[in-house]
């Protein structure tokens, strides 16, 4: 394998540049060219077939031989993620969907892998490990990512940002006062196909004021715990409590807790960027960096900016608690601190796999990250 | 489910079908039906069947043998003793004909890879077996993505309860509507660009058992001919 990277800020065409290398065209819509390369970006649902209906069947449908599927399949389980095989593509957690891909890709033997951001849902030793599977692979990759600081250490090139490009101005947003409100979660237990749980007797209590930064490997029920909070799921055992008192969320969802999802789109409505934030649009809007887009449809933002804006539309609710899915996925390193700042004013929970959250309180799952 | 040839099972099904449709009296469609019952059962599609004649198929039953038993006992072909002989061998006929359509349809559109195997095989020009395929998997994406969205409108602090959930139909259409054309834009440039539609010639074949694949087919040209004979 021969690693490269592509370095720069959002907007300096870096997913341009990574798409036309594996072959793609720039822009949707015309044919792509057929030079044996693959591309993973962070839409997910661009990055598997759609047909089979498990992973075992995806690899089966893109390998380019019988021992290429049967590689991956082999590789999955070295991984840990054997659980996924006979699992639909869909209903894995971000970091599975993306190594899940990178593996199917592979089976197919390209020439040239492009990896676009995806790298940034994956656990560290996740990433470790996959970095070194690729590795035995005859493939040249090329990663873009916002984090390659915490990881890569080859030569990168440099891609020049934009000078125009929509910047945050978190202390616009930092002046709020996070909630205080003490929430404790007591024996919690929680299963998506009865008999295999993946949370089982969780216990934590969330510091009045704090935001708590949730960290555990791909697959260890984050994502889970944030929509138990915001009420989206409804826990099979144990017991929420808030300021002491039993309360249960699922009857009246979003309003304990706001969840920003980790892929953008399907959560936003209205029909104007102004429309979708709640509160003081204005003022939020130029904190997110969105203040010359407001009467811009949010669909036709791009990925960065349809994620901030969803990332608004969840911190500025009225809920106590926020429960923020990667919300540096895709985001560049001072997007990435900005939302930072803007955290320090926000009570709840953050998933996220990188060192930017680094310093707040950890709660961890599923053993050793 | 036991991996037939797509060819095969279109030509098992052309067979039951013509089987069920020539079959000119109550044991011959009998013999079509039960054969039809044993593709549909080989299918893997027996629990739809059984839905199939439960829910739609049995109270047209009733229907027709009031019709020829009852309201015109007299209008029957004279190859039957009676109407209700002659309403039951009008309900074989329909139900043998659902069984044998299950077994060629059910697996196809359940499980999209073997519709695109079928289309492999059969050489359907690419362009063909996107739209086909992108109809296929059309419901279950909707159905994924509405769930999401009404989720996600939840997670928002919006009311979740029925009335509100149908009162929020008309907003989810436009962020729905958005993301499946988008999907579709992805889907179609990755199927494209990885060759998912085309044959490959290392692709690894899905193993179609020599048993099964002329079962599947002399059991239909036995049922042809017993419909015939009979």
């Amino acid at each position: 394998m021969k690693l490269s990277a592509l370095e720069g800020p959002n907007f300096s065409g870096r997913t341009r540049q990574l798409r036309q290398w594996s072959g793609l065209p720039a822009e949707i819509g015309e044919e792509p060219l057929r030079n044996g390369g693959a591309y993973i970006g962070l839409d997910l649902t661009a990055n598997l077939s759609g047909l089979a209906p498990t992973v075992r069947a995806e690899f089966e449908l893109l390998a380019a031989d019988a021992s290429a599927a049967q590689a991956a399949v082999d590789g999955l389980e070295a991984l840990g993620f054997g659980h996924c095989l006979e699992r639909n593509p869909f209903t894995l957690s971000g970091g599975e969907q993306v190594v899940a891909a990178v593996l199917a890709a592979l089976a197919a033997r390209p020439t040239r892998l492009a990896i676009d951001c995806a790298l940034e849902q994956l656990s560290p030793p996740t990433r470790s490990a996959l970095l070194a599977h690729i590795s035995g692979h005859d493939v040249e990759v090329t990663v873009a990512d916002n984090r390659l600081g915490e990881w890569f250490t080859g030569s990168s090139l440099a891609c020049a940002g934009a000078p125009d490009a929509p910047r945050l101005h978190p202390d616009l947003f930092a002046t709020r006062a996070a909630e205080s409100v003490c929430v404790e979660l007591v024996d919690l237990c929680f299963a998506y196909v009865k008999g295999r749980p993946i949370l089982e007797g969780l216990s934590i209590v969330l510091e009045p004021g704090r935001l708590h930064l949730l960290k555990g490997p791909n697959g260890s029920g984050k994502t889970t715990l944030c929509k138990l909070l915001a009420g989206l799921l409804k826990p099979s055992a144990g017991e929420i409590r808030l300021d002491g008192k039993p309360v249960q969320p699922w009857k009246r969802p979003g309003c304990m807790s706001r969840y920003h999802y980790q892929d953008p789109d399907l959560q936003l409505f209205a029909t104007r960027v102004g429309a979708q934030l709640p509160t003081s649009p204005a003022r939020l809007a130029e904190a997110l960096g969105l203040s010359a887009l407001l009467d811009e449809h949010p669909l036709d933002l791009p990925y960065v900016l349809r994620k901030r804006l969803a990332i608004g539309c969840a911190i500025a609710g009225t809920a106590p608690l926020v429960a923020l899915d990667e919300p540096t996925l895709g985001q560049d390193d001072n997007a990435a601190q900005a939302l930072r700042m803007m955290g320090g004013s926000l009570a709840g929970l953050v998933i996220s796999h990188s060192n930017v959250f680094d310093g707040t309180p950890e709660i961890r799952l599923g053993g050793a990250v | 489910m036991v991996q037939i040839s797509p060819r095969a099972r279109l030509a098992t099904v052309i067979l039951l079908l013509a089987a069920a449709m020539v079959a000119h009296s109550l044991p011959g469609m009998l013999v079509a039906y039960g054969a039809a019952l044993v593709g549909a059962c080989v299918a893997g599609v027996a629990r739809e069947h059984g839905r199939f004649v439960a829910i739609a198929a049995t109270p047209l039953l009733v229907a027709l043998v009031v019709v020829w038993a009852w309201l015109i006992p007299e209008q029957h072909p004279p190859t039957y003793a009676n109407g209700a002989a002659y309403a039951l061998a009008a309900w074989l006929r329909i139900i043998a004909c659902g069984a044998a359509f299950q077994a060629l349809l059910i697996p196809l559109i359940h499980r999209p890879s073997e519709l695109n195997r079928f289309l492999v095989e059969t050489r359907t020009p690419t362009a063909l077996a996107q739209v086909l395929i992108t109809a296929v998997i059309f419901l279950p994406e909707v159905g994924r993505r509405l769930a999401r969205l009404t989720e996600a409108r939840a997670a928002q602090g919006h009311a979740s309860h029925l009335l509100a959930r149908l009162a929020a139909i008309p907003q989810l259409l436009m962020p729905l509507v958005s993301s499946l054309l988008d999907t579709a834009g992805r889907r179609a440039e990755f199927w494209s660009h990885r060759g998912v539609l085309e044959a490959r010639p290392g692709a690894p074949a899905v193993k179609s058992s020599p048993l099964h694949l002329a079962g599947a087919v002399a059991l239909g040209a036995a049922s042809l001919a017993a419909a015939i004979s009979l």
